[in-house]
């Protein structure tokens, strides 16, 4: 049997739009500190280190973990790097989970960052060309499939996009803070990548998140309720194939699988209390609740359109405010997991789900080929 | 990389003292392969050639070399050729951004088309002769090829999918009716 793995500390920097004030390793050693403090441990108890961040050219910088390892605390430690594109924060956590759940390591510090303020993503993405499309213009073809399949109203799109910001105004690290957002207001936003608006993106972020995970013993001495990681599961698939269903992705459906029959789960949407998805794009929540099958095909849309996904709501969704309000991308995979930590931890602040003990963190990158999935909760069995 | 000096970066509003703008320029010669080489040749003389995978009967457009849902290896004895009309499977109206070296400036189609005959999509390519809110999947569309003379293998990269570009100018539609659903829905990307 696998080992128990906790995660007993939790750090995040503010999102925010540049951090001028800090440096690349600065930034990374604010949310490890506050991770560690969390823990009340110090570098000197980690075993090792594993980190993710998006590809090196949305910074320019090549291989950052060889100048990162002394501000990581990492000389003379083992140090990984993980590299799944969007979803790379999430891999990252599992990755430093199975290190802890196969008792290579009995303490571990996950970090993914992104200083998005040093690069330019856009430009990264277009392979240093021109007419780049962005990763709008990548997703926005399948979210228009998604619209016509489903039958979605316009307004959904709309409502995500709302949702998910005044969720963050409950949250201190959240970037963007707007709280005067209305449906009129995301509606009357350009359209940037039709059909997706302004507001139904997300930010350009700097930021980092960092979590420290332990074995069982670790779980139970921590100074603070752990997140118990009940299961994990990470999947992928070819990013374009004769027959590949881009919005329902195969690979997606079948990562969730995987994590519910691990976590003993069978009704997703009655057993999960709060989920933090990755939704980059506001179509993207009920494109998920459907990729995972928290809803059948053609009823993610009802679920958001019924207010279930709102902090009140019978499904919560990105009570954080998610990555439509801070998208450090390479930070973003991993806050989900640090977001969902919080809340079955109870210590969520403000956006805390009343009750939650059992919560679905996902992150997903590249061409929604790449899948990292959690299942957290408040008891280690 | 375009001119350093115009300076249109999100990135140089900072204090100068803070921040050292630092710009990389690489040049890569990207080495086609067999079927990507063959590929040009036929798309430079205007003709559309893939690989008919010899297990599964799928036409890869352009051609692979090897058919990834069965693995197994493809060769000159599989190429078929494929029409230059086909179906508009996936579109957006792209708002282009003014990120570093952006030379867009107006809307423009980021589009897949899948041609008749073929089980892929060409990816990226622009839709002309038809207004952006008349645009829709299942649209019947046709090659509009360059003149001979201006043909390129500018953007052809064993790296991207398709980069028809510098020989198709775009595609537009054929005034036939449109594709049903179930032509397109397995080919969104
Ligand atoms: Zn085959």
């Amino acid at each position: 049997m696998a080992e128990r793995c906790a995660v007993v500390g939790v750090g995040q920097t503010h999102f925010t739009k540049r951090r001028d004030d800090v440096s690349m390793p600065g930034l990374l050693r604010e949310a490890v500190d506050r991770a560690l403090d969390d823990a009340e441990l110090t570098l000197a108890d980690i075993d090792a280190v594993v980190i993710g961040k998006a590809p090196d050219a949305f910074e320019g910088i090549v291989q950052p973990e060889l100048f990162l390892a002394d501000a990581l605390g990492a000389a003379g430690k083992p140090l990984m790097r993980v590299h799944t594109a969007g979803s790379v924060g999430g891999s990252t956590v599992l990755v430093a989970a199975h290190l802890v759940q196969s008792r290579i390591h009995r303490r571990v510090l996950a970090v993914a960052w992104e200083k998005q303020s040093e690069g330019n993503a856009q430009w990264g993405l277009a392979g240093g060309r021109s007419g780049g499309i962005g990763a709008g213009g990548a997703f926005a073809p399948w979210i228009r499939a998604y619209i016509q399949r489903s039958q979605a109203p316009e307004y959904i799109g709309w409502m995500v996009a709302v949702k998910d910001r005044l969720n963050a105004l409950k949250n201190p690290y959240a970037h963007l803070r707007i709280a005067d957002i209305t449906l009129e207001k995301v509606k009357e936003s350009p359209m940037l990548w039709d059909p997706l608006r302004f507001l139904e993106s997300c930010p350009s972020s700097d930021g980092a998140c960092a979590v420290v995970l332990t074995d069982e013993a670790g779980g139970r001495r921590a100074p603070r309720p752990p997140a118990w990681i009940a299961a994990t599961a990470m999947r992928s698939e070819l990013g374009q194939f004769p027959g590949r269903d881009p919005v329902r992705p195969q690979a997606g459906v079948e990562c969730s699988a995987d994590v519910y029959r691990l976590a003993g789960i069978t009704d997703p949407r009655r057993q999960i209390d709060v989920a933090e998805l990755y939704v980059p794009f506001s179509w993207y929540e009920p494109m998920w609740l459907e990729g995972h099958d928290i809803a059948g095909p053609g009823e993610g849309w009802k679920i958001v359109d019924a207010g279930e996904t709102e902090m009140g709501g019978a499904f919560p969704v990105n009570p954080s405010g998610g990555v439509l309000s801070s998208n450090a991308i390479g930070a973003s995979g991993m806050v989900r997991f640090a977001e969902a930590a919080l809340q079955v931890r109870g210590l969520a602040g403000e956006h805390q789900v009343d009750g939650a003990r059992t919560a679905l963190a996902q992150a997903y990158g590249g061409a929604a080929q790449y899948f990292a999935l959690g299942i957290l909760r408040s008891d280690p069995d | 990389m375009s001119d350093a000096t115009t300076g249109a970066t999100t990135t140089g509003t900072a204090k100068q003292h803070l921040v050292m703008e630092h710009l990389v320029s690489l040049t890569y010669r990207d080495a086609l392969p067999p079927s990507l080489d063959r590929f040009v040749d036929r798309l430079l003389e205007g003709h559309i050639v893939g690989h008919r995978c010899p297990s599964c009967s799928r036409v890869y457009v352009p051609p692979r070399g090897y058919c990834p849902m069965c693995v197994v290896p493809t060769a000159a004895d599989h190429e078929v050729e494929v029409s230059d009309r086909g179906i508009l499977t996936g579109f957006t109206v792209i708002t282009p951004i003014a990120y570093y070296g952006q030379q867009e400036t107006e809307p423009f189609v980021h589009a897949s088309v899948r041609l008749d005959g073929a089980d892929t999509t060409l990816v990226g390519v622009e839709i002309t002769g038809v207004p952006h809110d008349e645009l829709r999947m299942g649209l019947r569309v046709k090659a509009v090829w360059k003149p001979e003379s201006e043909r390129s293998t500018e953007g052809i990269s064993s790296r991207g999918w398709g980069g028809v570009s510098s020989v198709i100018d775009s595609f537009e539609p054929t005034g036939e009716p449109d594709a049903p659903p179930d032509e397109y829905r397995d080919h969104v990307f």
